[in-house]
Protein backbone atom coordinates (compact mmCIF):
# COMPACT_ATOMS: atom_id res chain seq x y z
CA UNK A 1 0.00 0.00 0.00
CA UNK A 2 1.91 3.06 -1.18
CA UNK A 3 -0.90 5.93 -0.45
CA UNK A 4 -2.68 7.34 3.30
CA UNK A 5 -5.75 6.24 1.10
CA UNK A 6 -5.17 2.94 0.41
CA UNK A 7 -4.42 2.53 4.14
CA UNK A 8 -7.64 4.10 4.55
CA UNK A 9 -9.42 2.19 2.61
CA UNK A 10 -8.07 -0.89 4.23
CA UNK A 11 -9.25 0.08 7.39
CA UNK A 12 -12.33 0.45 6.64
CA UNK A 13 -12.85 -2.79 5.34
CA UNK A 14 -11.28 -4.43 8.71
CA UNK A 15 -8.02 -5.18 7.84
CA UNK A 16 -6.45 -4.12 10.56
CA UNK A 17 -3.34 -6.12 9.47
CA UNK A 18 -2.44 -4.74 5.76
CA UNK A 19 -2.95 -0.84 7.59
CA UNK A 20 -0.32 -2.08 10.23
CA UNK A 21 1.79 -3.00 7.48
CA UNK A 22 1.36 -0.43 5.49
CA UNK A 23 2.20 2.10 8.40
CA UNK A 24 5.35 0.06 9.18
CA UNK A 25 6.16 0.49 5.70
CA UNK A 26 5.91 3.99 5.14
CA UNK A 27 6.43 5.46 8.61
CA UNK A 28 8.51 3.06 10.52
CA UNK A 29 11.61 5.26 10.13
CA UNK A 30 9.95 8.69 10.31
CA UNK A 31 8.27 7.14 13.49
CA UNK A 32 11.88 6.05 14.82
CA UNK A 33 13.55 9.57 13.85
CA UNK A 34 11.27 11.32 15.98
CA UNK A 35 11.52 8.95 18.70
CA UNK A 36 15.91 9.06 18.44
CA UNK A 37 15.13 13.01 18.21
CA UNK A 38 13.29 12.82 21.66
CA UNK A 39 14.99 9.82 23.87
CA UNK A 40 18.82 10.36 21.94
CA UNK A 41 19.56 6.61 22.46
CA UNK A 42 19.06 4.53 19.74
CA UNK A 43 18.28 1.38 21.53
CA UNK A 44 15.46 3.18 23.17
CA UNK A 45 14.53 4.72 19.95
CA UNK A 46 14.10 1.60 18.06
CA UNK A 47 12.28 -0.05 21.26
CA UNK A 48 9.94 3.14 21.73
CA UNK A 49 9.02 2.85 17.50
CA UNK A 50 7.92 -1.08 18.20
CA UNK A 51 5.83 0.56 21.11
CA UNK A 52 4.61 2.82 18.99
CA UNK A 53 3.30 0.85 16.28
CA UNK A 54 1.95 -1.90 19.03
CA UNK A 55 -0.27 0.93 20.46
CA UNK A 56 -1.71 2.08 17.24
CA UNK A 57 -2.26 -1.35 16.16
CA UNK A 58 -4.47 -1.24 19.48
CA UNK A 59 -6.18 2.18 18.69
CA UNK A 60 -6.69 1.44 15.08
CA UNK A 61 -10.30 0.50 15.33
CA UNK A 62 -11.04 3.36 17.51
CA UNK A 63 -9.03 6.01 14.09
CA UNK A 64 -11.85 8.58 13.34
CA UNK A 65 -10.11 10.05 10.64
CA UNK A 66 -10.42 13.81 11.89
CA UNK A 67 -6.73 13.64 11.34
CA UNK A 68 -4.25 12.02 8.53
CA UNK A 69 -2.79 8.33 9.45
CA UNK A 70 0.78 10.22 9.78
CA UNK A 71 -0.36 13.12 12.19
CA UNK A 72 -1.91 10.63 14.15
CA UNK A 73 0.82 8.29 14.45
CA UNK A 74 3.47 11.28 15.21
CA UNK A 75 1.14 11.79 18.17
CA UNK A 76 1.15 8.76 19.31
CA UNK A 77 4.82 8.55 18.78
CA UNK A 78 5.71 11.79 20.54
CA UNK A 79 2.85 11.15 23.60
CA UNK A 80 4.40 7.65 23.85
CA UNK A 81 8.06 9.05 24.01
CA UNK A 82 7.66 12.44 26.01
CA UNK A 83 5.69 10.14 28.99
CA UNK A 84 8.88 7.53 28.51
CA UNK A 85 11.11 10.02 29.11
CA UNK A 86 8.81 12.13 31.77
CA UNK A 87 8.33 8.29 33.79
CA UNK A 88 11.88 7.51 33.65
CA UNK A 89 13.31 10.97 34.02
CA UNK A 90 16.05 9.88 31.67
CA UNK A 91 19.73 12.02 32.18
CA UNK A 92 22.04 10.99 29.16
CA UNK A 93 25.37 11.19 30.38
CA UNK A 94 27.61 12.55 27.71
CA UNK A 95 29.73 9.79 27.86
CA UNK A 96 26.37 7.73 26.54
CA UNK A 97 27.02 9.38 23.19
CA UNK A 98 30.83 10.10 23.47
CA UNK A 99 32.40 7.09 24.55
CA UNK A 100 31.10 3.90 23.00
CA UNK A 101 32.93 2.08 21.32
CA UNK A 102 31.82 -0.48 18.62
CA UNK A 103 33.35 -4.07 18.05
CA UNK A 104 36.44 -2.77 16.14
CA UNK A 105 36.59 -0.26 18.67
CA UNK A 106 36.73 2.86 17.07
CA UNK A 107 33.76 5.47 18.67
CA UNK A 108 30.70 5.61 17.57
CA UNK A 109 29.38 9.16 17.21
CA UNK A 110 25.68 9.73 18.14
CA UNK A 111 24.85 6.36 17.92
CA UNK A 112 26.07 5.04 14.86
CA UNK A 113 29.58 4.13 13.47
CA UNK A 114 30.41 6.89 11.60
CA UNK A 115 34.14 6.11 11.88
CA UNK A 116 35.32 3.92 10.04
CA UNK A 117 33.26 5.16 6.87
CA UNK A 118 34.93 8.10 6.60
CA UNK A 119 38.57 9.27 6.53
CA UNK A 120 41.10 9.46 9.30
CA UNK A 121 41.60 13.14 8.27
CA UNK A 122 38.28 13.81 7.76
CA UNK A 123 36.83 12.66 11.00
CA UNK A 124 39.60 14.51 12.25
CA UNK A 125 38.52 18.01 10.94
CA UNK A 126 34.68 17.55 12.38
CA UNK A 127 33.44 18.56 15.22
CA UNK A 128 31.92 15.92 18.33
CA UNK A 129 28.06 16.74 17.41
CA UNK A 130 27.09 14.60 20.20
CA UNK A 131 28.72 16.62 22.74
CA UNK A 132 27.56 20.17 21.04
CA UNK A 133 24.22 18.68 20.86
CA UNK A 134 24.37 17.59 24.72
CA UNK A 135 24.66 21.39 25.48
CA UNK A 136 22.10 22.60 23.17
CA UNK A 137 19.29 22.91 25.03
CA UNK A 138 15.48 21.74 23.92
CA UNK A 139 13.38 22.39 21.45
CA UNK A 140 16.73 23.28 19.15
CA UNK A 141 18.09 19.92 19.81
CA UNK A 142 15.24 18.28 18.63
CA UNK A 143 14.64 20.54 15.85
CA UNK A 144 18.46 19.91 14.73
CA UNK A 145 18.27 16.15 14.90
CA UNK A 146 15.29 15.46 13.24
CA UNK A 147 16.50 18.28 10.22
CA UNK A 148 19.81 16.28 9.74
CA UNK A 149 17.94 12.87 10.10
CA UNK A 150 15.04 14.15 7.54
CA UNK A 151 17.18 14.82 5.16
CA UNK A 152 17.13 18.79 5.89
CA UNK A 153 13.61 19.70 5.42
CA UNK A 154 12.01 21.78 7.97
CA UNK A 155 8.61 20.84 6.12
CA UNK A 156 8.90 17.01 7.03
CA UNK A 157 10.01 18.40 10.86
CA UNK A 158 7.12 20.31 11.41
CA UNK A 159 4.60 17.77 10.61
CA UNK A 160 6.52 14.74 12.96
CA UNK A 161 6.91 17.83 15.97
CA UNK A 162 3.36 19.20 14.75
CA UNK A 163 4.81 22.85 14.78
CA UNK A 164 4.44 25.73 12.03
CA UNK A 165 7.55 25.09 9.09
CA UNK A 166 8.12 29.11 10.32
CA UNK A 167 8.50 27.70 13.91
CA UNK A 168 10.90 25.40 12.36
CA UNK A 169 12.64 27.26 10.72
CA UNK A 170 13.03 29.83 13.53
CA UNK A 171 14.38 26.88 15.95
CA UNK A 172 16.85 25.73 13.63
CA UNK A 173 18.25 29.21 12.82
CA UNK A 174 18.76 30.26 16.59
CA UNK A 175 19.69 26.45 17.55
CA UNK A 176 22.35 26.63 14.47
CA UNK A 177 23.63 29.85 15.88
CA UNK A 178 23.84 28.59 19.60
CA UNK A 179 26.22 24.86 17.93
CA UNK A 180 28.64 27.89 16.32
CA UNK A 181 28.86 29.35 19.31
CA UNK A 182 29.47 26.45 21.30
CA UNK A 183 32.04 24.41 18.38
CA UNK A 184 33.69 27.84 18.36
CA UNK A 185 34.39 27.51 22.14
CA UNK A 186 35.60 23.81 21.08
CA UNK A 187 37.74 25.10 18.21
CA UNK A 188 39.53 27.78 20.76
CA UNK A 189 40.33 25.04 23.58
CA UNK A 190 41.13 22.49 20.81
CA UNK A 191 43.79 25.15 19.43
CA UNK B 1 39.35 29.78 12.56
CA UNK B 2 36.31 32.72 11.38
CA UNK B 3 33.28 32.27 11.77
CA UNK B 4 32.43 30.70 8.20
CA UNK B 5 34.64 27.94 8.51
CA UNK B 6 33.29 27.36 11.66
CA UNK B 7 29.77 27.14 10.46
CA UNK B 8 30.87 25.11 7.30
CA UNK B 9 32.91 22.48 9.58
CA UNK B 10 29.93 22.64 11.92
CA UNK B 11 27.49 21.65 8.73
CA UNK B 12 29.42 19.06 7.25
CA UNK B 13 29.67 17.55 11.50
CA UNK B 14 26.02 17.64 11.74
CA UNK B 15 25.35 16.18 8.12
CA UNK B 16 28.10 12.66 8.83
CA UNK B 17 27.16 12.28 12.27
CA UNK B 18 23.51 12.64 13.38
CA UNK B 19 22.53 9.50 11.73
CA UNK B 20 20.51 5.96 12.83
CA UNK B 21 20.11 2.77 11.43
CA UNK B 22 17.39 2.01 8.56
CA UNK B 23 14.96 -0.11 9.96
CA UNK B 24 13.90 -3.68 8.00
CA UNK B 25 11.56 -6.39 8.26
CA UNK B 26 13.38 -7.44 11.38
CA UNK B 27 11.71 -4.41 13.04
CA UNK B 28 8.62 -5.00 11.76
CA UNK B 29 8.32 -9.06 12.94
CA UNK B 30 9.08 -7.67 15.91
CA UNK B 31 6.40 -5.10 16.05
CA UNK B 32 3.99 -8.28 15.27
CA UNK B 33 5.79 -10.42 17.89
CA UNK B 34 4.73 -7.88 20.70
CA UNK B 35 1.57 -7.73 19.19
CA UNK B 36 0.86 -11.20 19.78
CA UNK B 37 2.39 -11.35 22.98
CA UNK B 38 -0.28 -8.78 24.12
CA UNK B 39 -2.92 -11.01 22.60
CA UNK B 40 -2.14 -13.88 24.61
CA UNK B 41 -1.85 -12.37 27.39
CA UNK B 42 -5.16 -10.69 26.94
CA UNK B 43 -6.11 -14.31 26.05
CA UNK B 44 -5.58 -15.62 29.04
CA UNK B 45 -8.31 -15.66 31.73
CA UNK B 46 -8.83 -13.04 34.36
CA UNK B 47 -9.39 -15.47 36.65
CA UNK B 48 -6.73 -17.18 38.31
CA UNK B 49 -6.61 -21.24 37.60
CA UNK B 50 -7.91 -23.05 40.75
CA UNK B 51 -4.79 -24.76 42.41
CA UNK B 52 -4.44 -28.34 44.64
CA UNK B 53 -4.49 -26.38 47.46
CA UNK B 54 -8.11 -24.79 46.74
CA UNK B 55 -9.44 -28.01 45.91
CA UNK B 56 -7.89 -29.15 49.81
CA UNK B 57 -9.63 -26.16 51.15
CA UNK B 58 -12.73 -27.20 49.26
CA UNK B 59 -12.51 -30.90 50.63
CA UNK B 60 -11.66 -30.00 54.77
CA UNK B 61 -14.19 -27.01 54.47
CA UNK B 62 -16.86 -29.57 53.37
CA UNK B 63 -15.72 -32.23 55.94
CA UNK B 64 -15.83 -29.94 58.86
CA UNK B 65 -19.28 -28.24 58.05
CA UNK B 66 -20.53 -32.07 57.68
CA UNK B 67 -18.91 -32.93 60.90
CA UNK B 68 -20.48 -29.19 62.31
CA UNK B 69 -23.79 -29.99 61.08
CA UNK B 70 -23.72 -33.77 63.01
CA UNK B 71 -22.45 -31.94 66.05
CA UNK B 72 -25.15 -29.53 66.11
CA UNK B 73 -27.79 -32.17 64.93
CA UNK B 74 -26.45 -34.31 68.09
CA UNK B 75 -25.98 -32.31 70.78
CA UNK B 76 -29.10 -30.11 69.84
CA UNK B 77 -31.03 -33.72 69.69
CA UNK B 78 -29.32 -33.96 73.58
CA UNK B 79 -30.47 -30.74 74.44
CA UNK B 80 -33.94 -30.94 73.23
CA UNK B 81 -34.66 -34.27 74.76
CA UNK B 82 -35.34 -33.00 78.47
CA UNK B 83 -37.74 -29.93 76.74
CA UNK B 84 -41.13 -31.06 75.61
CA UNK B 85 -41.16 -30.80 72.22
CA UNK B 86 -44.13 -31.49 70.32
CA UNK B 87 -41.67 -32.50 67.28
CA UNK B 88 -40.41 -35.85 66.14
CA UNK B 89 -36.50 -34.98 66.30
CA UNK B 90 -34.27 -37.47 64.66
CA UNK B 91 -32.27 -38.22 67.92
CA UNK B 92 -29.85 -41.12 67.48
CA UNK B 93 -30.03 -43.61 69.94
CA UNK B 94 -26.17 -43.80 71.43
CA UNK B 95 -24.38 -44.98 74.59
CA UNK B 96 -22.26 -43.29 76.61
CA UNK B 97 -19.43 -46.46 75.76
CA UNK B 98 -20.54 -46.03 72.02
CA UNK B 99 -19.15 -42.45 71.68
CA UNK B 100 -15.98 -43.33 74.28
CA UNK B 101 -14.86 -46.00 71.98
CA UNK B 102 -15.86 -43.76 68.61
CA UNK B 103 -14.14 -40.69 70.23
CA UNK B 104 -10.98 -42.86 71.11
CA UNK B 105 -10.92 -44.84 67.63
CA UNK B 106 -10.95 -41.59 65.65
CA UNK B 107 -8.25 -39.47 67.83
CA UNK B 108 -5.54 -41.12 65.91
CA UNK B 109 -6.64 -40.95 62.62
CA UNK B 110 -8.33 -37.51 63.08
CA UNK B 111 -4.91 -36.38 64.62
CA UNK B 112 -2.70 -37.71 62.02
CA UNK B 113 -5.32 -36.09 58.90
CA UNK B 114 -4.73 -33.15 60.47
CA UNK B 115 -1.16 -32.77 61.19
CA UNK B 116 -0.58 -34.53 57.08
CA UNK B 117 -3.07 -31.83 55.92
CA UNK B 118 -1.10 -28.87 57.59
CA UNK B 119 2.08 -30.41 56.77
CA UNK B 120 0.72 -30.05 52.78
CA UNK B 121 0.53 -26.46 52.95
CA UNK B 122 4.60 -26.10 54.19
CA UNK B 123 7.12 -24.99 51.99
CA UNK B 124 8.06 -29.07 51.99
CA UNK B 125 4.64 -30.10 51.61
CA UNK B 126 4.07 -28.23 48.41
CA UNK B 127 7.76 -29.04 46.96
CA UNK B 128 6.74 -33.09 47.23
CA UNK B 129 2.78 -32.54 45.87
CA UNK B 130 4.40 -30.49 43.26
CA UNK B 131 6.95 -33.31 42.33
CA UNK B 132 4.64 -36.50 43.09
CA UNK B 133 1.10 -35.23 42.34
Amino acid sequence: MERDADLLAALKAGNHHAVLEGLMTRYRQKVMHLAFSIMRDQALAEDMSQTVFVKAWQALPKFDGRASLSTWLYTIARNTCLTAVERERRVVPLEDFAEVADDDGDPMVFGTAQAGVESAGQAAAEYDVARLLEQLPEPYRRVVVLFYLEDRSCEEVGELLSMPTGTVKALLHRGRKRLAALAGEMSETES
Amino acid sequence: MNKHEIEARLERSLRSQVRVPKLDGRFDAGVWARIESAKASAAAPAMPPKSAASKWLLTSNAIGAVITIALVVYFGGHAFTGVEVNAALPVPDVSPGFVERAVMAMVWPVTVLALGVGLMFTSLGRRLRAEYF
